[in-house]
């Protein structure tokens, strides 16, 4: 099968990769990569909940104007060609995942959310590597 | 506490700041470049600042503001999301024409910057970082800032040999050479006499290179042709008369760390040859050897002379020129294209020549017979040259004061031999001043009887200044009117006029530099058989020159007048 990004200058898939490596891999984990490793078992505290939730649901806030993680991947992702890279895959699975928990979420639900933190932090995790991992293949590629 | 400013066009920098580093004071971040000059022009004490890249703004807070070419070229949407994307490093190029020393750290690491980003450029320029790490992490951003905040809190106010000012062509002469220092090719220094070449080469250029092995400086017009390559290249024993030991070359000894070559132009076109192979592969073979040798040198060289202009006439390789980076050539400006901050130069070269050993204890001396408050044991009297009477009287400081005509005389005079020369002017200026004052306490009031009083004014006399340009002005006798004695001794015969009350200093000066010219002349600019016939050392022709440039001499012009070729 012929590859259908073949199409797409490189500079473009570049740029493409490094605005999801900017705006979704850089700000979905922004304050939760920074909270401390008790923060993600026993109870879970104010500032825990309020990072995972801002993060998620308000992944870009440009003026007052936010995207969910989700939002943010389905609008950079549009123009990708399709069947996506591997690495696009695994983040749109993570970010599926995190779509999943969209309703506690939006209703603060902290049980829940206490309940998740770990399937969070992983999907988080996953969008990053394989975001830096997308952009670097691509460099790589030049 | 340290002042931070946050230049980003969202709260998440600042917030994430104001929970990891509570200790500094994180001034309201900046929104655009507009916002932050404005910050930065009412808080003068910035330590740091940390910049974001990408900035969603609207297009009229875009850098450039000229930005309607770079539009209507291609596609407007996609050369805007550019430009915001990138919007950082614009802030970062306008920041640093007014702060070339303020540290910035570019929020991104160097895997993700903007594809158009300069990445060598950057990592190249002093004050200005980025991240080590892909995505943020607060707290090594935060040992980031500390170990950048320290390094800042241990400098010295004043670590700079030379005095960049505050123009805008100086600045960005600063930031341009500092770039050049970290980057591995070579660098051209042009300018006059006097401009600074070495001493910037020497502090300037090599502690900022990276480097860890010495720096080493040849000037080139003091050594003979024949034990050029010798002294560049090492010799082996019998590779020629006279070399009865083997001895390594400036190459050798410069390993690892810089090269300076003063004075290019005089490289013969063998040896520039040899030169262009270091340059090209860090190889070169001492004279008398053939085995090669591998070097790593970072190479700046100098000249006040046109090499385009000698590569035209054929007294320079082309092929060296090339490699020697002559797009970056680097030119400092003499001090009469300097006139714009010359008050403040005049400034810093009192203060630097007050701090000289002699004239520190003179003034000292002074301050002391004087009743002024003496500084900590070591610590220098600090001095000012000033236009006008303080308003108050300040016991810590020493006032010189001199004539608006004597400033003007000043700042409008020739300086043939620039920054050096003025020093020497000023050490002199300030020496005779303060002994006159020292040996004769009733000299010590000013000649302004309404000043009497203010022992921290030391007036200077505008005959004091005159006296001491005038032997430094053009001389009023061509060489042609001096010739050989002719009393069989091989002297030299001089023409020479003394106007009345013209000073002893200034007569003995005039003559000192016509026997000089014509010294130079007969010895076919030689400097080191000047140096064997003036002071009997045929290796103190670097003496001879550094006096004849104190005297205003101008090595050029007399070799176009005739000297060698």
């Amino acid at each position: 099968m012929s590859d259908p990004s073949a199409d797409i200058p490189k500079d473009l898939l570049r740029e493409w990769a490094a605005t999801l490596k900017h705006d979704l891999g850089k700000y979905v984990a922004w304050r939760s990569a920074n909270l401390d490793d008790a923060a993600w078992s026993g109870a879970l505290d104010e500032l825990t909940a309020t990072s995972i939730r801002d993060d998620i649901l308000a992944t870009r806030d440009v003026g007052g104007q936010c995207e969910s993680a989700w939002a943010l991947f389905e609008r950079l992702t549009r123009p990708w060609p399709r069947p996506w890279p591997a690495e696009l895959d695994a983040v749109q699975a993570a970010v599926a995942s995190l779509r999943e928990l969209a309703a506690p979420l939006q209703a603060d639900d902290r049980t829940a959310i206490a309940a998740a933190r770990e399937r969070i932090r992983s999907a988080q995790s996953t969008i990053r590597t394989e975001l830096a991992a997308l952009h670097r293949r691509l460099m790589r590629e030049a | 506490m340290s002042s931070i400013l946050i230049i980003d066009d969202t709260d998440k920098y600042w917030e994430l700041c104001t929970r990891f580093m509570p200790e500094h004071e994180l001034l309201p971040p900046a929104r655009n470049y507009r916002e932050a000059a404005e910050t930065l022009a009412r808080h003068r004490h910035v330590d740091l600042v940390l910049l974001d890249v990408h900035f969603d703004i609207p297009e009229a807070d875009l850098l450039p503001e000229d930005k309607q070419d770079l539009l209507a070229r291609g596609d407007r949407d996609r050369a805007l999301e550019r430009l915001r994307r990138a919007q950082g490093l614009h802030i970062l190029d306008r920041l640093r024409r007014t702060h070339p020393d303020l540290p910035v750290i570019v929020m991104t690491s160097r895997d993700d910057l903007p594809l158009e980003a300069d990445a060598e450029r950057l990592n190249a320029e002093d004050y200005t970082y980025l991240l080590d790490e892909e995505y943020l992490d607060a707290r090594s951003l935060r040992l980031q800032v500390e170990g950048i905040l320290a390094r800042r809190s241990g400098q010295p106010a004043i670590d700079e040999p030379f005095y960049w000012g505050e123009t805008t062509r100086m600045l960005a002469l600063r930031r341009r050479l500092g770039i050049l220092a970290r980057g591995r090719l070579p660098i051209i220094l042009l300018g006059g006499t006097g401009t600074g070449k070495s001493l910037l080469a020497r502090e300037f250029i090599h502690p900022r290179s990276g480097r860890t092995g010495p720096f080493v400086a040849v000037d080139l017009s003091t050594i003979p042709n024949d034990l050029m390559g010798a002294h560049l290249f090492g010799v082996i024993k019998g590779a020629y008369t006279g070399a009865t030991a083997s001895r390594d070359g400036v190459l050798a000894r410069a390993h690892g760390g810089t090269l300076f070559l003063d004075e290019i132009g005089n490289l013969s076109l063998e040896l520039q040859k040899q030169l262009l192979v270091v340059l090209q592969d860090g190889r070169y073979t001492p004279v008398g050897s053939v085995d090669e040798r591998v070097v790593d040198i970072k190479v700046v060289v100098a000249t006040n002379e046109h090499l385009s202009t000698m590569v035209t006439a054929g007294r320079f390789r082309e092929d060296l020129y090339m490699r020697l980076n002559p797009a970056t050539a680097v030119t400092l400006p003499s001090l009469r294209e300097r006139a714009e901050d010359f008050g403040a130069l005049l400034d810093e070269f009192v203060a630097r020549v007050g701090r000289e050993q002699y004239n520190r204890d003179l003034i000292l001396q002074y301050a002391t017979q004087r009743g002024l408050q003496i500084p900590p044991a070591g610590a220098p009297m600090p001095i000012a040259i000033t236009r006008a009477v303080p308003a108050r009287l300040d016991a810590k400081k020493l006032h010189f004061l001199v004539h608006p005509s004597s400033f003007k005389a000043l700042r409008d005079f020739e300086w043939p031999g620039n920054f050096r020369q003025l020093e020497m002017f000023l050490s002199n200026l300030i020496t005779l001043t303060v002994v006159e004052l020292v040996d004769q306490a009733e000299l010590v009031e000013p000649s302004d009887p309404g000043h009497a009083s203010r022992p921290d004014v030391v007036p200077i006399l505008p005959r004091v200044v005159r006296d001491l340009l005038r032997p430094m002005e053009a001389p009023r006798v061509a060489p042609g009117e001096s010739a050989h004695a002719d009393d069989g001794t091989g002297g030299v015969q001089m023409t020479f006029v003394v106007r009345p009350q013209e000073s002893l200093n200034a007569v003995s000066c005039d003559l000192e530099r016509q026997y000089m010219e014509r010294l130079f002349e007969n010895y076919s600019g030689d400097l080191g058989r000047m140096a064997q016939s003036l002071l009997g050392d045929a290796a103190a022709g670097r003496k001879v020159q550094l006096r004849m440039n104190q005297l205003g001499i101008k090595l050029r012009k007399l070799k176009r007048r005739g000297g060698p070729q």
